[in-house]
């Protein structure tokens, strides 16, 4: 039996899992889908409803029936020779997405997490109406393209209005990164809304009593919660933006949010969760959004936590997810 | 009309399971255009901060594909001395050799949904 990791060659996480892995009694094959067509190939067939075969590299090759948990940890995209045209990229492309995918994401092991949940789990309005069936609190949100509804969900709140991006928060422009980060809504903004009519836009009610956020990292059924303490009003509205003013410690995760996260994840299909929520001064746990692909290293840093050894033991079981 | 190909990368209601290798090409360019005017840009892409984390620089290193870990000139695992970047930082991976990229950038805390076109 093999476990396999999807992951970059550069990622230090990764590195942590392989090195954890050495101590159990289990093969490991790392590789990562960049490599392919120059450094890694399939030779897959369907015998008796289920995929035999080999993905093989120029140093390991890997026993698709052996292989009985996999982690995906966001492996890049193929690399195809440049002297492809755009036609033909395109073309290698889908058809290795639908093939070495196809059958990779068919294998019926522990995935950590599959990444067609993963897909499905980035959806964040889906996120919240999931928490909410699964009996954990959600704030306040409106999605819109329409700046009277942006005046209307401030008016009728006594709460601050906060504006969130529900994808990625950092954009590539003029050449460097830029990050959005949480913001409140101010006098100032409700009067210029230029901008709301041309995308969809997130924003939430911010937690008045907000008393920290907190952060679990779900591995398996083991949740292991982080209190995330800004000390200064900046990192209280958007943690991101005072990395240095945090102070992390352990935290207990209440029996109720435990139940409201195991059942998250198993209807998400997820074996693995990072998630976000604020808890108020009156120890209520708030959610605010769950990530499939979540870090957790730093935590585990600042902590001491036993993140990685506790992942690589849940890949050791494998299992289905 | 679209081509087949791109209705199948490309429609916005559709899950993103669509696209299997779920992190863009590394090594690529950032885009250069300037923001658009106000009326045009997204309001959501108002007053974006520079990078507003220290981030922390991963340790130089080389992929050794039989240790399947990242180790120093002298061949020896880098994995004790790792450090980890805060979740959302963009940290800076420098390694040696052309593949991947002598120095590359990456968002530690999201996985993206669109590859983009092939490196």
């Amino acid at each position: 039996m093999s476990v396999l990791i999807l992951a970059a060659e550069q990622d230090p996480t990764a590195d942590a899992v392989v090195h954890a892995l050495a101590e159990h009694d289990t093969v490991v094959h790392r590789l990562d889908t960049a490599w392919f067509p120059a450094a890694l190939s399939i030779d897959a067939e369907l015998v008796g409803g289920r995929w035999t075969g080999r993905l093989s590299t120029p140093h390991r090759s890997v026993v698709l029936e052996e292989v009985h948990a996999v982690w995906y940890r966001s492996p890049g995209t193929f690399r195809f020779p440049e002297e492809m045209t755009a036609v033909e990229r395109r073309h290698a492309l889908v058809e290795t997405k639908l093939g070495l995918g196809g059958v990779l994401t068919s294998l019926d092991v522990l995935w950590v997490n599959h990444p067609n949940r993963v897909a499905d789990a980035s959806y964040k309005p889906g996120q919240l109406v999931l928490a909410a069936r699964c009996g954990l609190t959600v704030v306040p949100t409106l999605i819109t393209s329409r700046p009277d509804a942006v005046r209307r969900f401030v008016a009728q709140t006594d709460h601050p209005v906060v504006g969130k991006m529900l994808g990625s928060t950092v954009i590539g422009e003029e050449g460097r990164f830029k990050a959005a980060r949480t913001r409140l809504v101010t006098g100032e903004d409700l009067v210029d809304l230029t901008g709301i009519e041309v995308a969809a836009h997130q924003f939430q009610h911010f937690v008045a009593g907000k008393a920290f956020d907190a952060r679990v990292i779900a591995i398996g059924d083991d949740l292991f919660g982080f209190a995330i303490h800004a000390t200064s009003a900046e990192g209280r509205l958007d943690f991101r933006r005072d990395y240095p003013g945090l102070r992390y410690e352990r935290l207990d995760v209440p029996d109720a949010v435990a139940t409201g996260i195991r059942m998250f994840l198993k209807a998400s299909g997820l074996s693995f969760g990072a998630l976000d929520f604020v808890v108020d001064d009156h120890d209520g746990w708030l959610f605010l959004e769950n990530n499939p692909g979540g870090q957790y290293g730093w935590v585990e840093a600042a902590t001491g936590a036993p993140l990685t050894s506790a992942l690589a033991a849940l890949l050791v079981r494998g299992g289905t997810t | 009309m679209a081509e087949p190909h791109e209705e199948f990368t490309t429609a916005p209601l559709v899950s993103i399971s669509g696209q299997f290798a779920l992190t863009g090409p590394r090594g690529v360019p950032l885009p250069d255009q300037p923001p658009s005017a106000t009326g045009v840009r997204p309001w959501g892409l108002r007053d974006l901060a520079e990078s507003d984390s220290p981030g922390r620089t991963v340790l130089a290193g080389t992929y050794c594909p039989v240790l399947q870990l990242t180790v120093d000139p002298g061949g020896r695992p880098l994995v004790d001395n790792a450090l980890m970047g805060d979740p959302t930082a963009n940290t800076t991976g420098s390694v040696d050799g052309e593949d991947p990229p002598s120095s590359e950038d990456w968002t530690n805390d999201y996985v993206g949904d669109d590859p983009g076109l092939p490196a």
